[in-house]
Formats: structure tokens, sequence, C-alpha cells
């Protein structure tokens, strides 16, 4: 992910940046391939959840609550639901983007919305614009990526190696770390995010599931806002005195 | 294939959709005001670091600092790892080394 003055060819700059991702994601898609078949659910279901659902830690969780034989399975599906509802807000931060693109397109690119794929297109939008080209062989790469693993975790997991053995829950944080480093562009970021910190850090303390993550990034870009329009105030004034001054 | 475990898969992937398409629709439907746009710019900086920090800082359900949390120690050394290279697999390696090394150390005392 090195910053590059020329945008260079959107595919491969999608390439290399999602495929070292996709070796992070590995140990997660085969204790995911573990845990499912120790829940009792067959190659084939584990399979078409990673395909269907495309979601990572909410399929971790749902083959969690199925090692229990009796879980509800409408509790299953609104776990997810509440999981996974970090996209929505993902959602709209990325649709203005994409308001002159086709509503086929949009609708294909909202299958193709993980975090990973999100938080690189949006970072590249930061530089070059957003780039459907980019963003989709993200997401062909992570889709592919997440599939297959499931397939060869399956097969294959427990000759492999023990995904148990290393702390799973580390590696997610330390991908995030990278990814979230190309946004702390300026001061109102930072601070956007130290409040997004400290709020998840509270929220996932006193907030039951996941609803942390959603509230804490509401909070975050509230005050990363308004630092802004505070800055952007200041900036103004200090541009009007200059002005008088160079006005001599 | 079982049809009830296929059934809820399904509807995991439909719930799951929809909360990707969600976004689409509202912006579609009600558009972007400036001041949203505005703080839209900051969603990325606060879904990422909601990610991370809270599986750094909190151990079943309790806030944990201190020198025997090693994710935090080792969250800190990564931190910097991706500050200064922004390279994702010397990242999670360094991060990784430095969980089992601290691992190793706290078993030994």
């Amino acid at each position: 992910m090195r910053t590059n003055s020329s945008s260079g060819d959107p595919v491969r700059s999608a390439l290399s940046h999602s495929i070292p991702i996709i070796v992070g994601i590995t140990p997660f898609a085969i204790a995911y391939a573990l845990l499912g078949a120790s829940a009792g659910l067959m190659p084939g279901e584990l399979v078409a959840m990673s395909m269907l659902v495309f979601a990572g830690a909410s399929q971790m969780v749902a083959v969690t609550m199925l090692q229990e034989a009796a879980v509800p399975v409408a509790l299953v599906v609104v776990t997810t639901a509440l999981i996974n509802l970090r996209h929505l807000l993902m959602g709209v931060s990325m649709a203005p983007h994409l308001s002159g693109t086709p509503r086929r397109l949009q609708a294909a690119a909202a299958f193709f919305m993980i975090d990973e794929s999100y938080a690189l297109a949006m970072n590249r939008m930061q530089r070059f614009g957003f780039d459907l080209r980019y963003y989709f062989t993200c997401g062909a790469v992570f889709f592919t990526g997440w599939s297959l693993l499931t397939g060869i975790g399956i097969a294959f997991g427990r000759l492999i190696a023990d995904p148990f053995a290393l702390p799973l829950d580390f590696i997610m944080p330390a991908t995030f770390l990278v990814l979230v480093m190309p946004f702390l562009t300026s001061w109102p970021s930072v601070l956007a995010g130290a409040t997004a910190a400290v709020a998840a850090v509270v929220g996932a303390l006193f907030l039951p599931g996941h609803w942390y993550i959603v509230i804490a990034a509401v909070i975050a870009a509230g005050v990363g806002s308004a630092a802004e329009t505070v800055a952007a105030r200041g900036t103004a004034v200090r541009q009007q005195s200059s002005g008088a001054d160079g006005a001599r | 294939m079982r049809a009830e475990v296929l059934l809820m898969i399904v509807a995991m992937g439909a719930v799951t959709y929809l909360s990707r398409l969600g976004g689409f629709l509202l912006v579609r439907a009600f558009g972007v005001p400036r001041v949203v746009a505005r703080w839209l710019t900051y969603v990325p900086v606060g879904i990422l670091t909601a990610l991370v920090v809270p599986t750094l800082l909190v151990r079943e359900g309790r806030l944990h600092i201190g020198l025997d949390n090693h994710y935090l120690l080792a969250g800190i050394v990564a931190a910097v790892i991706a500050y200064r290279t922004r390279n994702v697999l010397l990242t999670v390696g360094v991060g990784l080394a430095a969980v089992f090394a601290l691992q190793f150390l706290g078993s030994g005392v």
C-alpha cells in the first residue's frame, strides 16, 4: 500500500492490496470451517453460507451459536442482522460516490461490501476518486478467497494446523490497524479516531452485542465533522484577516 | 444439504445483503445534504477504529489495561508498524510474533 502520486492500474493495485489481507483471513476461514463442522453443518452448507452471507464475523458467531442443538433459527438470523448492521452506515458513506453508477452495478457493489473492500476502496477514493474496477476487484478477491478457503478449511483444516492455536481475535484487528491509517490525514480525523476508540470501548463494556461499532462510528463522525467545521471557520477568519493585511 | 439449514443460510444472506443495500437505498431516497456529506467522510475512520480498539482493550466484558494484556502491548507494536509501513503482512506478522513472545515471557515468570 505505497503512496504513489499516479493512480496506476486499478486492477493491479486492487490485487496487490487485497491479496495480502487474504493471508490474515486464512486462519479465520479454517477456524470457521472447523467450528461449523463441529456444529454439525455439512460441507456444502458451510460453503453456501460463505458465498451467500459473505460476512466472516457473523458467520463465526452463527456457527458458535449452532454448537447448541436447541438454538432457534430465528435467533441466529436476528443476531446475524445485528452484527451486520454496520454495513448500513458503510453503505450510506459509500453510496454518494456511486450516485452516477447504474442501479444494477450499485446492487452488485452492495453484495461485495465487506469491511476490507470498503476500507480499501474508500482509502483509494480519498486520493483518486471512487474506482469501481478497483472496488470490484477487491470484492472478487475477498469473495473468491473466503469461499475457497472455507472449502480448503473443511477438506484439510485438521491437517494444516490448529487455527485455534493462533490468537485469531488479534489477527483481524492488526489488519484493520493498517487499513485505518490512511484515513488519519488531518487533526479532525485523528480526533474522530480517538473518539471512536473511547466510545467503542465504553460501548463494548456497557452495551449488549455489537451495537458499540455503529454507535461509536456515529459519535466519532459527529466529532470529526464538528472539528472540521470549526477548523474551516478558523481558516476562513484567518484568510479574511490576512486578505485585509494583503490589501494594505 | 438440509432444507431447514439452507433456509436459515438464505435468511442470513438476505438480512446481510439488505444491510449492505440499505445505505444505497437511503441515499437514493433522501439524498445527502452537505452537513451529512461532511459527517460521512469520518465514518470509515470511526468504523475501523471501533473494530480494532475494543478487541485490544476489552476482555470478557471488562476493561483490561496492564502489562499482562498481551494483545494491547502487541497491538501498540503493530500500530507503529502499520503507521510506518502500511504493510499488512508485516504488521500482522510482527504483531503475532509479539503476542507469542509476550505469552512465552508471561508463562516463564
